[in-house]
């Protein structure tokens, strides 16, 4: 079936609209914000505080840190939840179950869902409770406020879409290809690692991607869980509009972040596309 | 409910007598806050005005920042008769122009108010009147906190380290502690220096970012003392989720007051604010609200008594108050200060 042009452009033209009005429009008036000061006039000097100051270079550093932190671990975490719900669960009704307990914290928003991670982490929470209770620590541990309890509240909350891209990369997967590959005579975790996992390099590549951009912009679960004690990228830009009502530099700081995330998804994605894992041939 | 109808009934009966000062078609409008503290005003001022002069009054609710925009939008045109606003937001707005002169002739419970609680202009004309004061202080928990604290600096022993909390950036009483701990150390607005370094000290449970987030951290038990202001103590006492205790430091508490602006006068507006300033009105305010009460020699119950921002003995001359305008022109640097200098200490 072909479809005329009208069509066509009415098809590409809604989405399109879209993204202009609701996208590019902002983000345009964003960066016109950061080149202006206060009388209007264009100038360099928001860029000129943030580019020339350390401290938001090393709040910068900080909010990629967190961030690749976050990948990493989410990325430990993930791949066997989904190597288990696609490879080796074959009960349909078993799937389902994982991908709605995976999909299930989703349901609520981030605010709730970092609440209750301070229930579970308080001074008297569940975790220093159970500690004390074993013997294990006799006064009860530090964990919240903690660069510590950032990451986990962002694992906690980046954990289903790291899980959902390589799950759907390996439910796709020829299954012929592992079951060659062990007629072959390798070995479970040969097979593993010379098939499986080059195959699911672009749900990997994927899921990294998702967790990376999201972790750097997370504004509510740093905020929550840091106690007000760490500064990440978001609550600088935040606190420059709110309570500083200087929009300015706050959208010179948004702009270097978003300039700055760019150059390193682009560096990321050059790098997986250039040294392919063996045994990718498509 | 029952008692608000038969203030009502008891107002019009007075009215029908003729007894009520002002004709019963007048009606207001008048800008209050929100919350516990907009409903002990509404049972407290807005309902007993009502009762005594048959004027009907209605409220728009909103932040006080909102309230000047509206101000400045609908200058010419006011809709506003009468408007409370923050005493820091009040100041600020000042020289918008907005607030239209009271003669005190009109307005006689102004005789019956402590001298502090008159706001006047460069020209010496009334623009202001405080109806209440509240202080930020020390909560602590009696149950985890033996000796009760005296200083500011108390936060800062070793026994709490790790569980303490202090006002962030976000929370109204942020920028003015930080201003206020510079100074007390040496500094000031200008100088923020001695209070950053002090700030990098102290070891917190968390920097809170409203009066509500300051009860829940200390509800939870994850801080045992901190810098709070008495409006959010006394509704957390009474929730009571352990002892609360609360002094106002030796060195003075850090104190703000709620105020009353005439914006369009006329005889049922300066009759509202001169109820506003009755002892009666004010009593029932304080014994619902607990703040500390701008009518001199009010008896108050030994409950109310103990809740005052100024302490059971004291007066509002152991507050002392912020230069609200001098904080709003170093904001970018006070927010700045923070985030670089006291947050990105690690």
């Amino acid at each position: 079936m072909r479809i005329n042009r009208l069509w066509a452009a009415i098809l590409l033209g809604i989405p399109l609209i879209y993204l202009i009005v609701f996208f590019v429009t902002p983000l345009g008036m964003v960066v016109v914000d950061s080149f202006s000061n206060e009388a209007g006039e264009l100038t360099l000097a928001n860029y000129a505080t943030v580019l020339g100051e350390a401290y938001y270079w090393r709040v910068l550093g900080y909010t990629f840190w967190i961030a690749l932190v976050t990948c990493v671990a989410t990325l430990i975490l993930g791949y066997p939840l989904a190597y288990y719900m696609s490879l080796i669960e074959r009960r349909r009704t078993m799937r389902r179950l994982c991908f709605i307990l995976i999909l299930m914290p989703l349901f609520t928003s981030n605010i709730v869902r970092s609440f209750g991670w301070i229930v579970l982490l308080g001074r008297e929470g569940l975790v220093n409770e159970t500690l004390l209770l074993l013997g294990i620590v006799d006064r009860p541990l530090r964990l919240l406020s903690t660069e510590v309890a950032i990451i986990i509240g962002m694992i906690y909350v980046m954990l289903p879409f790291m899980v959902l891209a390589i799950a759907s990369v390996l439910q796709n997967m020829n299954g012929s290809l592992r079951e060659a590959s062990r007629d072959l005579g390798a070995t479970a975790f040969a097979t593993f690692l010379k098939v499986t996992l080059p195959l699911s390099a672009p749900g990997i590549v994927a899921g990294t991607l998702i967790v990376f951009t999201l972790s750097i912009s997370s504004y509510v679960t740093p905020r929550i869980m840091s106690g007000g004690r760490s500064v990440v990228s978001s609550m600088l830009i935040y606190d420059q509009f709110m309570l500083v009502f200087n929009p300015f530099l706050g959208s010179a700081i948004a702009v270097v972040l978003l300039v700055a995330s760019f150059a390193l998804i682009i560096a990321y994605t050059l790098l997986m596309e250039r040294r392919p894992a063996r045994g990718t041939s498509t | 409910m029952n008692r608000c109808l038969s203030y009502l009934l008891g107002g019009t009966v007075l009215a029908a007598l003729g007894i009520a000062p002002v004709s019963a078609q007048e009606s207001l409008v008048v800008a209050a806050f929100g919350g516990k503290h907009g409903q002990t005003l509404q049972k407290c001022v807005i309902d007993t005005f009502t009762a005594k002069t048959g004027i009907k009054v209605t409220v728009d609710q909103g932040v006080s920042s909102v309230t000047v925009a509206k101000l400045k939008q609908q200058k010419g045109n006011q809709s506003l008769d009468v408007i409370w606003l923050d005493g820091e937001v009040s100041q600020a707005a000042e020289s918008e122009g907005v607030f239209q002169d009271i003669d005190p002739a009109k307005v006689p419970n102004i005789a019956n108010i402590i001298p502090e609680a008159v706001h006047k202009n460069k020209d010496g004309k009334i623009t202001g009147l405080d109806d209440y004061y509240y202080s930020v202080g020390i909560v602590y928990n009696e149950d985890e906190v033996k000796e009760a604290p005296t200083s500011w600096f108390d936060l800062w022993k070793p026994e709490y380290e790790g569980l303490s909390t202090w006002p962030s950036m976000s929370d109204g009483s942020g920028p003015p502690m930080l201003v206020y701990v510079s100074e007390l150390l040496g500094g000031g607005i200008d100088n923020l220096k001695p209070g950053v370094e002090k700030m990098k000290e102290l070891e917190v449970a968390a920097f809170y970012d409203s009066g509500g987030n300051a009860s829940n951290i200390l509800s939870r038990k994850e801080a045992i003392i901190g810098v709070l202001d008495s409006g959010a103590v006394w509704s957390l006492a009474d929730a009571n989720p352990f002892k609360v205790g609360f002094v106002i430091p030796k060195e003075g508490g850090l104190a703000s007051g709620t105020r009353l602006h005439l914006i369009k006068p006329s005889e049922a507006a300066y009759a509202f604010i001169n109820h506003a300033l009755t002892a009666d009105a004010q009593k029932c305010f304080v014994e619902n609200y607990f703040y500390g009460p701008s009518v001199k020699d009010i008896s108050l119950s030994e409950k109310a008594k103990a809740r005052l921002p100024w302490g059971p003995n004291g007066s509002i001359k152991d507050l002392r108050f912020s230069d609200a305008i001098a904080i709003n022109e170093h904001r970018q640097e006070i927010v700045d200060a923070w985030n670089r200098d006291v947050l990105g200490r690690q």
